[in-house]
């Protein structure tokens, strides 16, 4: 390898000195510059003053150096659900880029988390990712988010396997357990310099998937099919792992694990139900607004367009969470031309009763919970008519509250924050609420209203129990009897247990539901049944398969735990 | 990057570019003209956050590695000041032998020197910014001077030369860089041949591995394959021969070592040049100049290398190796003279300072004699 020297230099060389130059200060500043914009090998990182609102560990920064120093930008990021794989491969993939290592990288995710992907590669890494929407879209951008499912079909297969790859990551990379599966085959045609796959668990079922994970990344690691069973698995089926500890030693040139216990442990979350019962008349107005839905749900002009099972969907969780949210809804269909004359009759009728209706029985026990608190509390809403609503309730009663919501310029989205931290008591929010802030000071958080997808609930949670938390966490419920919610916390409190998982568990337990609708779309259709009877046995039906998908990821863990425990970064 | 300060710099390219900067609190305020506006894609007014903390302040770019602001920046700076002259002024009138001194030559009196001629020479400072590049990429800053009248070259100190300040040389006509980059390109080769080499070999041996990982598992499977069923052996091995060759390829992509150095800036230096007889050490001719400060001509009695510091004792010139070396043993040895046939170019060693862009001495400087 002699020294190469750029054409350019004699550009320059013939160039100089027949003009003008521009100076001592610009000679100067040449020379600084170029000083500072030299990469200097792995020897530090030079991401992190680069990043926004990223919690600094040291185990996600030492799993990152070793990725880039000894793993030479192919590995598996194993880590427990919950330690910032994410987090580890974003800093990963924004060295390379600094470096100029890494000019295009393709994110391939679940459907369900591309939007989660994108923020956080954008707002955190400030890398500009863009979702895959059209097969042009592969041409157009260097940084590629894809859903795995939408990027393996005919005509997007092509353009992704037509062009090389700086880095591929592969999120919950056991879906490439099967070397048969069209996924594998999918991962495997890429063209790739560097590859992170980022699973909790790439072993599903049996040692097959070890393998065809591993060969996927460095193939000849765990060396050939044949010598590998003959090697390290222990049973015709193939779950039982032989020769653990030499296994475990070879996976560790490929594989990082950081486990809870040794990277850092979270303190204990507690659950705290408070049921109420509805007002005679909120109780009316909720049953009724809920036969019109089973009535919209049940046209008879066939299958529900998509639209009109999303409205009566919103229907349904607003009027869950206050009459506020859902009046202005009722109004604005009772306007639509989407519904017949006698619908909107009587979507007019009910908005008349919801605004009608002064006080929600929900905000007087949410009033006598928070009287009987003495530290910050984080009060979670779903919409902001509801968050309006409470915010003169609480504020009516002496309350401090700092209100939050997607649609505040960002400067007062800060002094929200800030007033929080500061000596406002309670912290009002909606969804948007706090996303990717560090609200750890506080530690009670409270659902007003629970949105029907778990995973929304679990973000609540999340800010709060995380990293950098070191006290007890308590999550209080409100929900009132006889609705939607209540058979939510049915399924989720009662059947998995849902509020004691770490976040990311519950992801991967609904991942085991083996269902393509969504976990809102299976609540309205259990819901939309007329018969109490019939939704009552959908409902059991429903908790049963959780119960399953819950033991069946525990047996997942366990099996993990049990052939990869030790493959983790050097203890912390 | 490295640890210049990031924010002085900034601050410093602004005004050098045209824009008003203040500081404000937390955030600089930049004011800027319509060519740096159009540049940075930035509004006439912006702030600009050195602290991630106060990134998002009335809108404040965060300037931190890899952000757009302190990328365009770098790449404005790095397009403009490519070649600069100076001229150097001799002071205080003693400097001769001040920098006899500040060499070791300490002891030299006025009656053992005499000046033989004082005169302006045309020096060169080269920088080039040289890459590493495999499954990682490692950089760094060189500068190189050239004497373009004794044609020799020698890594420069860049923190002592770059603050080098005086008029600008109004040259009858342009100096001959052309020379002189290719007595530094030489120089430069030599310089970091080490490093490269180092570089070379530990990326191919990374590259060794991994291919013989990829076929010897590739060949292995396929003999599996073949002794399980040998009717689908054809078939399937076509397809891992297109696995190994996609394999193979990635492999390359990621290990092949590649070295390039670009010649980032050239400034041309006049500078006084002095050249002396000094009748002690057996009688030699010296040049030294005011701006390098570098005295050549001196060689090693003993292992014959031309490295500063210098110690002249009982009429023998040694270097501070050989100094070491006679104070801690009875019989000193020597070094027999390398008898290597020099190239092309003559390159003359390092300084005794470490040079802050340079992280090498040249290997072959010590075995050189040279004369003036």
């Amino acid at each position: 390898m002699d020294l190469r020297f750029s054409e350019s230099d004699l550009e320059l060389v013939a160039r100089a000195f027949c003009t003008p130059g521009d100076g001592p200060r610009g000679w100067r500043l040449n020379a600084i510059a170029h000083r500072l914009s030299l990469v200097d090998g792995f020897d530090r990182f030079l991401a992190r003053p680069a990043l926004h609102g990223v919690l600094r560990y040291e185990h996600q920064e030492r799993t990152a150096l070793r990725v880039l120093r000894e793993m030479h930008g192919r590995a598996i990021l194993a880590d427990e659900v919950g330690l910032g794989k994410t987090i580890e491969a974003g800093l990963i993939l924004k060295e390379y880029a600094i470096r100029g290592l890494v000019r295009c990288a393709l994110v391939l995710v679940p459907s369900s988390l591309r939007e989660q992907w994108h923020e956080e590669m954008t707002a955190k890494f400030s890398l500009p990712f863009h979702v895959l929407r059209s097969p042009d879209d592969w041409g157009r951008h260097p940084f590629v988010i894809a859903s795995i499912d939408m990027a393996k079909r005919e005509r997007h297969r092509h353009a992704a396997q037509g062009r090389t790859w700086d880095l591929v990551i592969v999120d919950e990379a056991h879906r490439l357990k099967s070397d048969l599966s069209l996924n594998w085959r999918f991962v495997a045609g890429l063209s790739k310099k560097y590859m992170l796959l980022l699973t909790a668990t790439p072993v599903q079922n049996n040692m097959d998937e070890l393998f065809n994970l591993v060969s996927l990344l460095v193939p000849g690691q765990l060396n050939t099919y044949d010598r590998f069973l003959e090697r390290y698995v222990a049973s015709p089926d193939r779950r039982v792992p032989a020769r653990v500890p030499e296994l475990r030693q070879r996976l560790r040139d490929v594989m990082v694990r950081n486990r809870r216990g040794i990277a850092f442990t979270l303190p204990p979350r507690r659950v705290h139900g408070l049921p109420v019962r509805l007002s005679p008349a909120e109780r009316v107005l909720y049953d009724d607004v809920s036969d019109f839905v089973r009535d919209a749900y049940w046209t008879s002009s066939g299958r529900l367009p998509f639209t009109a099972k999303l409205t009566l969907m919103v229907l349904q969780r607003e009027i869950g969470s206050s009459t506020f949210a859902v009046a202005e809804t009722l109004a604005r269909m009772a306007r639509s031309p989407m519904f017949r004359e006698g619908e909107r009759e009587r979507l007019e009728a009910l908005s008349h009763d919801a605004h009608a209706i002064q006080s929600n029985v929900k905000a007087d026990r949410l009033m006598t919970f928070l009287e009987s608190m003495d530290e910050k509390v984080l009060v979670f809403t779903q919409y902001v008519r509801t968050l309006g609503y409470l915010r003169g309730v609480l504020e009516g009663r002496g309350h401090r509250v700092a209100a939050y919501h997607g649609s505040l310029p960002p400067a007062a989205k800060e002094r929200a924050v800030q007033a929080f931290r500061e000596d406002h008591g309670i912290f009002l929010s909606t969804e948007a609420g706090g996303e990717g802030r560090n609200l750890q000071f506080a530690r009670t958080v409270v659902n007003y209203d629970l949105p029907w997808n778990p995973l929304r609930i679990e973000q609540r949670i999340g800010r709060v129990h995380r990293l950098g938390q070191d006290r007890e966490v308590h999550v209080v419920n409100i929900w009132a009897e006889e609705t939607v919610e209540a058979f939510l916390m049915e399924l989720l409190d009662r059947k998995i247990h849902m509020f004691e998982l770490v976040v990311g568990e519950l992801d991967l337990i609904l991942g085991n539901l083996g269902e393509k609708r969504s976990f809102e779309e299976i609540l309205l259709d259990i819901w939309a049944l007329r018969a109490a009877e019939e939704r009552r046995s959908a409902l059991a039906r429903l908790g049963a398969s959780l119960e399953d998908a819950r033991s069946r990821y525990e047996r997942i863990k366990e099996r993990n735990e049990e052939i990869l425990g030790e493959a983790e970064a050097a203890p912390a | 990057m490295t640890d210049v300060d990031v924010r002085s710099f900034v601050a410093e390219a602004l005004v050098e570019l045209g824009a008003d900067v203040s500081d404000g609190d937390s955030v600089v305020w930049v004011r800027a003209p319509e060519r740096l506006q159009s540049a940075l894609r930035s509004p006439e007014n912006f702030p600009l956050a050195f602290d991630p903390d106060h990134a998002g302040e009335f809108g404040a770019d965060l300037i931190a590695p890899g952000s757009f602001v302190l990328e365009r920046l770098l790449s404005l700076a790095m397009e403009r000041g490519r070649w600069d002259s100076v001229r150097v002024s001799a002071t205080p009138k003693d400097w001769v032998s001040r920098v006899l001194a500040d060499v070791g030559l300490q002891g030299i009196g006025d009656s053992d020197l005499s000046p033989m001629e004082l005169r302006d020479s045309l020096y060169f400072l080269f920088t080039f910014r040289l890459t590493f590049l495999s499954d990682e990429k490692r950089e760094a800053f060189h500068a190189v001077v050239v004497s373009a009248e004794e044609g020799i070259a020698w890594p420069a100190d860049l923190s002592a030369t770059e603050v080098v300040t005086g008029d600008p040389v109004a040259f009858a006509e342009p100096p001959k860089v052309k020379e002189g980059y290719e007595i530094a390109r030489a120089a430069l080769r030599e310089i970091t041949g080490r490093e490269t080499r180092a570089f070379r070999e530990r990326s191919l041996r990374l590259l060794e591995e991994e291919v013989r990982r990829i076929f010897r598992y590739c060949d292995e499977t396929m003999a599996e394959l073949r002794e399980a069923d040998p009717s689908k052996a054809a078939e399937i091995g076509r397809s891992i021969e297109a696995q190994r060759g996609r394999h193979l390829t990635e492999a390359l992509e990621r290990f092949e070592p590649r070295a390039t150095a670009a010649l980032c800036a050239v400034r041309a230096i006049v500078a006084p040049t002095a050249s002396l007889e000094w009748r002690g050490a057996g009688g030699r001719r010296i040049l030294v100049d005011a701006w390098t400060k570098r005295v050549r001509g001196l060689i090693c009695d003993r292992c014959h290398a031309d490295d500063s510091p210098w110690s002249c004792a009982g009429g023998e010139l040694l270097c501070a190796r050989c100094t070491v070396t006679q104070a801690a043993s009875a019989r000193p040895r020597g070094r027999p003279r390398s008898g290597t046939p020099r190239r092309d170019t003559r390159i003359a060693g390092g300084s005794g300072r470490s040079p802050r862009g340079s992280t090498e001495r040249p290997r072959a400087a010590s075995g050189r004699r040279r004369g003036p």
